[in-house]
């Protein structure tokens, strides 16, 4: 079975509906055309995803349609003969085909539809049995908030609350119940909404945290080997791919394991770490990287550099190594370092790199220590 | 009445709602790959203990992540304690926050705004 899934549907249902008062053919709903319009109303509550904001112009036409309305409540001042009312319970009596004059009156004159259903205290006692409203909790009065105003289903109802003249029509107090329940509903979305997109900009926090430690060496702040041999393949390519080239050099600690041995192992971190205070005093140029590749060891990337030109920072890295120090214990502990340079050619991979800068950095160890060679 | 009880996992809370004492916990983070599916259950429980039990109820919340679907069933955990509340019940809740966490605060403070029974935000270090 096809259900009404849109307002113009319902719209449609409405005018067969009408035709039918027309042609005094009038019925209660049927169970399906019931079912159409919960369908309708659950549709409705689905799109709220899709409410646009409120424009100027659709309250210009609000407006107008309160004016419409305005001039139809002039006009209902014409209504001949009598309407009996109630005196307990406000309703109209139907009786002398009253109600029956009242409709026709009205359906002429406005765009208002009546829909002939049972309320829940007749169908009660149609159906010998009291309904129970299911379990939600009751609602507060009607108020419209401002932020309400952004779903236009709101918007376009909200006016047969704001004023009393719909209070004694039969299907009044549902339909507030309705409408509460959609504001309700409407609100609720706002909110889940908000509450959602916390927990995604704490979840993408976090996930920018994880990023970050999963490059970065624990002991020094700077990158990881990991992350520092991924930087190194991605200059390898792009030097590949513009026919640049780099130099990779490898810095690694004189005589760390005496330091070890001697002062501990906390003053050998603290030495690693000085030495990120000092790279940061030699001020590489903004593109260079470099990285903890494992123990004393540091690799460094110059891009666009030929070997050569690469030998007058490194030199400053050694020498303002050389003449720092650390305190320990009231002793100043100098730790030097070796740098081995290779400069890439096409053809080569981080292995080869890291090879020929591996061979020149002995060769920097075997002839002293503290100094800088080229492979 | 049963105890209801569910081991936390990678992306499921641990559930242990207490029949006798009425003391409902969800610890963990929530975001199943069936949330509706995952939470019916638990749902029909919450339902079938407050029609039959009479005390005084409070809901634990220690959850750190709520994916869409779960915040939307944990509104409707609210809807029918407050519900209950609204024909007599004693209901509470204490929602756990990292107290570091502003923005866990704030989320805590949009539950609490969708009811009207004591809603306790409780600081954690």
């Amino acid at each position: 079975m096809v259900y009404a899934t849109d307002n113009e549907t319902l719209e449609e249902m409405l005018a067969q509906y009408q035709e039918l008062i027309a042609h005094g053919q009038e019925r209660p709903l049927s169970a399906d055309e019931a079912q159409r319009l919960f369908a309708t109303f659950s549709s409705l509550v689905r799109r709220f995803k899709r409410v646009a904001r409120v424009s100027d112009k659709y309250q210009e036409q609000l407006k107008s349609m309160l004016a419409r309305l305005d001039s139809n409540l002039a006009g209902a001042t014409f209504l001949s003969g009598t309407l009996h009312i109630c005196a307990a319970c406000k309703k109209l009596q139907t009786d002398d085909g009253n109600w029956k004059q009242f409709e026709q009156y009205i359906s002429e004159r406005s765009g208002t539809f009546f829909s002939h259903g049972l309320c829940p205290k007749c169908a009660a006692h149609v159906e010998g049995s009291e309904i129970t409203a299911e379990t939600v909790p009751e609602y507060l009065p009607l108020q419209i908030a401002e932020a309400d105003m952004e779903d236009m289903v709101i918007v376009r109802y909200m006016h047969l609350f704001t004023n009393n003249f719909y209070e004694r029509s039969e299907l009044y107090q549902e339909l507030r119940d309705l409408f509460a329940r959609y504001l309700h509903q409407s609100r609720r979305l706002r909110r889940i909404a908000r509450i959602s997109d916390n927990y995604q900009i704490e979840l993408r926090k976090l996930s920018e945290q994880m990023t970050l430690a999963s490059r970065t060496d624990s002991l020094t702040g700077i990158n990881n080997r990991g992350y520092f041999l991924e930087l190194l393949t991605n200059e390898i390519e792009r030097s590949e791919r513009h026919g640049y080239t780099f130099s990779f050099a490898i810095l690694d600690f004189d005589h760390f394991k005496e330091v070890n041995d001697t002062y501990g192992h906390a003053t050998g971190d603290a030495v690693l770490q000085a030495f990120v205070d000092v790279f940061r005093e030699c001020q590489m140029r903004q593109y260079d990287f470099w990285g903890r590749l494992g123990g004393e060891e540091f690799g460094l990337v110059l891009p666009d550099t030929p070997q050569q030109l690469a030998l007058n920072p490194t030199e400053r890295i050694r020498k303002c190594q050389a003449e720092s120090s650390i305190n320990y214990q009231g002793h100043d502990i100098t730790v030097t370092v070796s740098i081995g340079i290779s400069q890439y050619v096409p053809g080569d991979t981080v292995e080869t790199l890291l090879q020929r800068a591996d061979q020149a950095l002995y060769t920097a160890k075997r002839e002293g220590r503290n100094r800088v060679c080229l492979g | 009445m049963d105890n209801f009880f569910l081991e936390q996992t990678n992306s499921t809370p641990l559930i242990d709602f207490n029949a006798v004492t009425g003391e409902l916990v969800m610890a963990g983070e929530s975001y199943p790959e069936n949330s509706f599916e995952f939470y019916q259950p638990i749902k029909s429980w919450l339902t079938v203990f407050l029609a039959q039990h009479q005390g005084r109820v409070c809901l634990h919340v220690r959850l750190t992540y709520l994916n869409t679907s779960s915040t939307k069933i944990m509104m409707d955990f609210l809807d029918l304690l407050e519900a209950s509340h609204q024909q007599g019940r004693a209901v509470a809740v204490i929602w756990y926050c990292d107290r570091e966490n502003e923005r866990a605060i704030e989320t805590a403070e949009e539950f609490k705004e969708e009811i009207t029974f004591p809603f306790d935000i409780t600081l954690e270090p």
